[in-house]
């Protein structure tokens, strides 16, 4: 290992060096502001380390080229926004707060080393490491039995994951007696593997990375978790450790696919009808805000599944657009629920923000210009992406795909649409005391521009996106 | 330029109104009035066409252009937003700046539609049109407002969301043929399809247009939003006429085969929608609700006439959208004024409010397609061309024009003859009203008598039926 490739590690290593900084600095002495101070200090240090990437790195276990780069640019930016939502959430709690910004770094780094995975090893260290600290993070908030009892069914449901994922592996190191990504590519290439060893090992390995997606038939943890957690947790695993896990997906699905995998595809597709449909149809009648978004990210990783299916050019933009955009649209989601939400008025029920359009018009507008994103209604991120994923889905003539998507699309309409009439309802007496600063606003509002920016001009971060993906795919 | 100001104008004052809430009601007055006057100034000086780059890399411009058919429609929503700003006055007790920006919201919505010539920009603002009606419906409306905005959105969204799969096809369909990337509908009408290929385009365009029209078995949302939101009915009597223009500007021109195959059957259809329309006009007792339906009946003479494969009968259907959107436009403002909406409570008027009766019974009259009345000429022009297809078609058409008399005439006495029921109050209008729904009237006698302006203006329509 040189120097140079000790620098292109720089990334990882700076939000290593901060988690431990981190720890030591809480063992010496407690301090909440300084701890997040250090925790988003240390992260945006990483992201700036990730500006000066010149060329790309091949690594034995990592592979550092423009695209995992984007990833995680992507995931660092993701991870601040959490933490700074934290910081504002756990002010005003009773718990410790300082050891969960520990965790959600030690999580990051697990998420940066699987965007960045070359290797099944690394894949699954990465894997690990973002999954380990989220079942701490998920239990954080101990003096709440619904926590406790999310952090237990995540544990074990997520135990069970990482034993096919391994399982998966050791069958495809069976078969083709390689554990590295370019390796199987070539191997692939050069030998076709349709034994029921190799299939069953990808097929393992897909139902793992499913159940971190949470896609129907493997979505059962995520209401419970969604709902039981304490909102940062809920909020880091829905974007950061989602995405992370997406991406996964989709660079696995590119080394597999162009050695003509009829059943993978069979398999994904499956996979992202029965997401689209029974997310959106669980979601219908749903009272309690934090499982109704948990059931609508199944169908809306259902739509992303649909895109990794999809993976043309066109696909992979489509993909990480919408995948940028979702992600934006849930931290608005999570941001103002947690700017809101109380240490002792819990915000469960959709009910519970009626007439918030009366006392707090601006929360109410941004968190309305969410729904009405994850409705997909034009000029708005989630609109573009959408459109983008069909028109890749019409280009490859996946007509199940889309006609799913429509009927999907129409339950989603229902389903926020319920959540956006309480918006606008009179305000009973509960009162929101909590005064928003104005930096939380700020943040809030920035996602909001951002969210509209994609929407009418989405063309720098696609162009962004494909010369990216292009760069990386030319390196082989 | 000038028609992109057309579009930025509006919605730029309507931020305004909303930031500076006060006199929201004098700039909404004032955007409309520059608006219109804009829009004729560019029809006038030939300022037509407007291009430019929107997201090249698929192909997508911003591509507007203002003909005979948009102008007079644009005209049209004009004139009804300037009658809505005028009529709500009285209704909106709550947020009265948003109410505004909302409403020229709405209109910078429907003009997009009317001037989009590029199919993306076009489903955008079709989608985009939809939010102020959702918001003035949840904000303003009545008792059942939930339930109906939620139907609305939901049929239109889903509608439109199979409109877009039908736009992509046709895109890649024309990218297989000539290798270039354009939603652009100058382009995009050029490409050769096969049967099967039309219809089932044809089928995806039309459940966008016929939810907006709304044909028979796509109306359900309409009564009932009429019941919910009272002032959103003039915002629907607005958008409601972006569903024939769809049909008539794309469907007819891009898929000229496949219209001539599915024209029986859309004018069974359409046949259809009339005979149901009227029927349950007729056995309403709420007024909202009898106008929703006589809507839906109008409509299928609208849907008849479209699929007729006359250009006489299209410039019928145009001249008939107008003189239908004034004259409900006017009834709706007229019976607005009433503290009952419901058949029973209201009787006798004419003695206490005869101002109100004898301009209602105008509206009514031109609604029926008495002659010399503006309906008349729309339903007369596109009988004409019905009756060149089907014979049987305009014995229908004909049958509803008297069914159409059946039911307004029995609102009209209900209303105003009879005994006078004590709970029936009203106040009577004052001289400036009177003018106002006077000149209302006089725009219908005027295209009753002499529609030759509106045919030549229509007459420069590019890509109406050849």
């Amino acid at each position: 290992m040189t120097s140079q490739d000790i620098f292109s590690l720089f990334p990882f290593l700076s939000v290593l060096s901060t988690s431990i900084l981190v720890m030591l600095y809480i063992a010496c002495h407690r301090s909440h502001k300084g701890v997040a101070l250090i925790s988003i200090v240390g992260l945006f240090i990483a992201f700036l380390s990730t500006l000066s990437y010149h060329e790309p790195k091949i690594l034995l276990l990592l592979r550092i080229d423009s695209f995992s780069i984007m990833l995680i640019q992507g995931l660092i930016i993701t991870s601040i926004i959490t933490m700074f939502f934290t910081y504002e959430y756990m002010k005003t709690r009773r718990e410790d707060p300082e050891e969960l910004y520990l965790l959600f770094l030690l999580s990051t780094l697990g998420s940066l080393i699987l965007a960045a995975s070359n290797n099944f090893v690394s894949l699954f260290l990465g894997l690990e490491l973002l999954t380990i600290p989220l079942y701490c993070a998920i239990a954080y908030t101990c003096t709440d039995r619904k926590s406790i009892e999310a952090g237990v069914k995540y544990i074990i449901l997520a135990g069970l994951a990482a034993a096919l994922m391994l399982f998966g592996i050791a069958l495809i190191y069976a078969a083709t007696g390689t554990m590295d990504f370019t390796l199987l590519g070539q191997s692939l290439a050069k030998y076709r593997y349709q034994t029921s060893l190799f299939l069953g090992g990808v097929a393992l390995i897909f139902a793992a990375l499913s159940f971190k997606i949470s896609a129907v038939p493997f979505h059962l943890w995520t209401p419970d978790v969604y709902d039981g957690a304490a909102l940062p947790a809920t909020m880091f695993l829905a974007t950061v450790s989602k995405s992370a896990s997406l991406v996964v997906i989709l660079r696995l699905w590119l080394i597999f696919k162009p050695h003509a995998m009829p059943e993978l595809f069979w398999l994904l597709t499956v996979l992202a009808i029965l997401s689209m449909l029974v997310g959106n149809l669980l979601a219908l009648k749903q009272e309690n805000i934090k499982r109704l978004v948990a059931y609508s990210s199944i169908a809306h990783f259902g739509y992303l599944t649909m895109a990794v299916v999809a993976a043309a050019q066109l696909a992979t933009q489509a993909l990480l657009l919408y995948l940028v955009a979702y992600v934006i649209t849930i931290l608005i989601i999570f941001g103002v629920l947690m700017l809101l939400e109380e240490p002792h008025a819990h915000i469960n029920n959709i009910a519970d923000l009626r007439g918030l359009f009366k006392k707090e018009p601006f929360l109410a507008c941004v968190f309305m210009l969410a729904l009405l994103s994850l409705m997909g209604l034009p000029l708005t991120a989630l609109f573009m992406a959408k459109f983008l994923v069909i028109m890749a889905a019409i280009e490859s003539s996946l007509w199940p795909l889309v006609i799913s998507l429509i009927i999907s699309s129409a339950l989603g309409i229902f389903v926020y649409l319920r959540v956006a009439q309480h918006l606008f309802g009179l305000p009973d007496e509960r009162a929101y005391l909590k005064r928003i600063k104005p930096i939380a606003s700020a943040v809030v509002a920035l996602l909001a521009l951002c969210l509209i920016t994609l929407g009418i001009w989405p063309t720098p971060a696609t162009e962004h996106i494909r010369t990216k993906n292009t760069q990386s795919l030319s390196l082989k | 330029m000038m028609l992109l100001l057309l579009l930025a104008a509006p919605l730029s004052l309507g931020l305004l109104a909303l930031a500076l809430k006060s006199q929201a009601r004098f700039l909404a007055c004032a955007a409309i009035l520059a608006n219109l006057s804009m829009t004729i100034y560019a029809y006038l000086t030939k300022n037509q066409i407007f291009r430019a780059d929107w997201l090249v890399q698929w192909g997508i411009q911003i591509h507007l252009e203002l003909d005979g058919l948009s102008f007079a429609l644009i005209l049209t929503s004009h004139a009804m937003a300037l009658l809505a700003v005028w009529g709500s006055a009285r209704h909106i007790k709550k947020h009265h700046a948003l109410f505004y920006a909302n409403l020229l919201g709405l209109l910078t919505g429907i003009i997009g539609i009317l001037l989009s010539f590029d199919l993306l920009l076009f489903f955008i603002f079709w989608e985009l049109m939809i939010i102020p009606i959702y918001l003035a419906c949840v904000i303003w409306g009545g008792a059942k407002r939930y339930l109906a905005s939620m139907q609305f959105l939901i049929f239109t969204q889903v509608s439109g969301l199979i409109m877009l799969v039908a736009i992509l096809s046709l895109y890649f369909a024309h990218f297989a043929q000539s290798g270039l990337y354009t939603f652009d509908f100058s382009k995009l009408v050029t490409t050769k399809l096969d049967m099967t290929m039309q219809l089932v385009l044809l089928a995806g365009f039309m459940a966008a247009f016929l939810v907006k029209l709304p044909a028979l078995g796509f109306h359900i949302w309409l009564p009932t939003l009429f019941e919910a939101c009272p002032l959103g009915l003039i915002l629907v009597g607005i958008m409601i006429k972006t569903g024939a223009y769809g049909i008539m500007r794309f469907v007819l021109p891009m898929f000229p085969d496949a219209v001539v195959l599915v024209a029986p059957f859309m004018m069974f259809w359409g046949g259809a929608g009339i005979i149901y329309g009227a029927i349950l006009a007729f056995s309403q007792n709420d007024i909202r609700k009898i106008l929703a339906y006589a809507t839906i009946s109008h409509m299928g003479v609208v849907l008849m006439a479209l699929f007729s494969q006359s250009t006489f009968a299209l410039n019928g259907v145009v001249i008939l959208l107008i003189t239908e959107a004034l004259s409900t436009g006017g009834l709706l403002l007229l019976f607005s004024r009433f503290n009952h909406v419901t058949l029973e409570h209201l009787g006798g008027l004419w003695t206490s409010a005869p101002k109100i009766g004898s301009l209602a019974l105008c509206l009514i009259m031109s609604s029926v397609g008495l002659p010399f009345l503006g309906n008349f000429v729309g339903e007369y022009m596109s009988l004409v061309g019905i009756f060149a297809s089907s014979k049987i078609a305009a014995g229908v058409m004909c049958l509803g024009i008297i069914l159409s008399a059946l039911y307004y005439l029995r609102l009209l006495q209900k209303i105003f003859f009879g005994a006078l029921t004590n709970s029936s109050g009203i106040d009577e209008l004052n001289l400036f009203q009177t003018v106002i729904f006077g000149g209302i009237i006089s725009l219908l006698v005027f295209i009753g008598l002499y529609p030759a302006p509106l045919l030549s203006v229509l007459a420069q329509t590019t890509l109406l039926l050849e």
